[in-house]
């Protein structure tokens, strides 16, 4: 079965579930991702926003449900089959080597992307637009927080995804980081399409289009920052109160 | 591959050009047979090294490739009388085998279970050994293996060609985004499985052509002593290859060298006193890793560094 609408349609999940032995951690879960959107994922500590991204990106198998990326059926295959197939994703703690430089941690996403062309002049060009040309050849095990989630970036950049899954960008950043990485994330859309769970609604909210609420591992709201912002169940069981945009 | 003989370093050139001349300096077969061994051994650390410096495998069954390639030229150049010549390439071709019937469970594993795996193999194989005395000799081995050549000074060079290749065949890879993709790998591989690179493949790669080195070291050996035995495939010869490449400095090519340089040295110096060799080699190891965690070769490289030696460029950077 393949997913529908593809010409519209980036990703497909249908009736999606992942049990952690007798812990449900996401039920039934059912998303359309249209192309060229930037969607956003939100719900509180434990909602599942992490299990779907690891089901999706192959990292977990899904217990039942199906997932399509352009009409072709992802389930159960390898997390670097998925990545090749277009999709590319950050971790909630940036997945970086610590034991090469940043030049090199671009360089590893590059490898095989571009043929025939300068690998060495693209990196540099990646880390320029993740605003890190400074750094480039510092080893990553030296660098901040900050830096780390932009090394990640970089090197989603350097795969030239159509699809693009970032998990808590903005977590443990300053405001002005935050704003700094929005600034790179919105760049990001110009060339794909993207999914991005985080708590920081404030950083959050004004670049996305669609929001998905998940609660207790369901989808639970889905509807444009303003809806969501504005509805009262929303508000109750993410943060008990009103939502600030 | 013209540039790449271009760009090796003046004091390869230097260092290899001495030992050219090492065979017209001195005949004596005991001096040539030790700077054999150490290629040999040398071989056997690089091997090793590729899996446990820069892939972070931990094998501790590496001797297994080691023995079988050195038990199948035994068998037949005693057995069948085949030459070393004739011999070579199924050797290699055994150890490639069972290096790939090593590393099919073993890459998928994590920590102390490829260690466990690893250790494994080598027991079962050895134990198969035993239970066909006829064929492979039981604590015997198989005594009368040809000389690998007519001469020491022949068996010499050889065996430098042979490390001379292998040597600059891991550098190359080293130095290549190969290279890039092993250091990933080792410092942590969901960022390389992020990058889409199926690292499972890379893994199995590496533990062939890992195996394959160590079965042409594995296979010099056989033609050298002239005698292999089940201690050749062995635990204290696995862990000979770590500790050459602790000893030196895992995750370098030439500390890989360097550990191999030592242990042959320390091999023979024990050889005065026998009953003390196995305390006195562990005692050594202890010490070393107690007191120079990183390897020797990387404190001497720091004690020169004014020359510019740098490590990194040792580690390679593509």
């Amino acid at each position: 079965m393949k997913g529908n609408n593809t010409e519209k349609v980036t990703l497909t999940v249908q009736e999606l579930t992942k049990h952690f032995a007798g812990l449900v951690a996401i039920k039934d879960i059912n998303l359309e991702i249209e192309k060229g959107s930037i969607t956003g994922i939100i719900g509180p500590n434990g909602s599942g926003k992490t299990t779907l991204f690891n089901v999706i990106t192959g990292y977990l198998k899904a217990t039942e449900g199906n997932i399509f990326f352009e009409g072709e059926n992802l389930t159960g295959m390898k997390p670097h089959d998925i990545v090749n197939m277009g999709i590319a994703r950050t971790f909630q703690v940036p997945q970086c080597c610590k034991a090469l430089t940043i030049r090199e941690n671009i360089r590893l996403a590059s490898l095989g992307r571009y043929p025939g062309e300068d690998i060495e002049e693209k990196t540099k060009q990646f880390a320029k637009i993740a605003k890190l040309g400074q750094f480039y050849n510092i080893m990553t095990q030296n660098v901040t927080i900050g830096h780390l989630k932009k090394i990640e970036i970089a090197m989603v950049i350097a795969m030239n995804p159509r699809l693009i899954l970032l998990d808590e960008p903005f977590s443990g950043l300053t405001d002005l980081e935050c704003e700094e990485l929005s600034l790179i994330v919105k760049g990001l859309h110009e060339k794909a399409t993207l999914i991005v769970i985080d708590h920081k609604l404030k950083h959050l909210m004004p670049i996305v289009e669609k929001v998905f609420v998940l609660n207790e591992g369901r989808l639970f709201f889905e509807g444009s920052p303003d809806e969501v912002s504005s509805n009262p169940e929303v508000q109750k069981i993410y943060i008990g109160g009103e939502i600030k945009k | 591959m013209l540039d790449s003989l271009k760009k090796i370093p003046k004091t390869w050139v230097f260092l290899s050009l001495i030992q050219i001349c090492i065979p017209l300096v001195t005949h004596n077969p005991y001096y040539l047979k030790i700077l054999v061994m150490f290629y040999i051994y040398a071989i056997f650390a690089l091997s090793w090294d590729l899996l446990g410096g820069y892939l972070g495998i931990v094998s501790f069954g590496h001797a297994l490739f080691f023995g079988v390639s050195a038990y199948t030229t035994a068998i037949l150049n005693v057995r069948l009388n085949w030459p070393p010549i004739l011999n070579f390439p199924l050797s290699i071709l055994c150890a490639l085998l069972v290096s790939l019937i090593v590393a099919k469970p073993t890459v998928r594993l994590k920590g102390h279970y490829v260690a466990l795996v690893t250790f494994s193999f080598p027991v079962i194989v050895t134990n198969i050994f035993y239970a066909f005395p006829m064929f492979f000799g039981q604590d015997l081995g198989i005594p009368g293996v040809g000389r690998l050549s007519v001469s020491r000074t022949y068996d010499f060079y050889i065996a430098f060609i042979a490390i001379w290749c292998i040597y600059f065949i891991l550098k190359k890879m080293i130095n290549s985004d190969t290279g890039l993709i092993l250091r990933a790998i080792q410092s942590n591989e969901v960022a390389p499985i992020a990058c889409g690179i199926d690292i499972a493949r890379i893994k199995l790669k590496m533990f062939m052509i890992s195996g394959m080195f160590a079965g042409v070291a594995g296979f010099l050996y056989a033609h050298v002593i002239k005698i292999v035995a089940p201690a050749n495939l062995g635990v204290h010869m696995s862990i000979e290859a770590v500790v050459m490449c602790i000893i030196g400095g895992a995750g370098t090519l030439s500390g890989a060298v360097f550990g191999a340089i030592i242990v042959t040295i320390v091999n023979e110096l024990l050889r005065m006193i026998e009953q003390y060799r196995i305390l006195i080699f562990y005692l050594l190891i202890l010490l070393i890793v107690l007191f120079f965690p990183k390897g020797l070769k990387w404190y001497i490289d720091k004690m020169l560094s004014f020359i510019g030696t740098d490590i990194r460029k040792e580690r390679g950077t593509p």
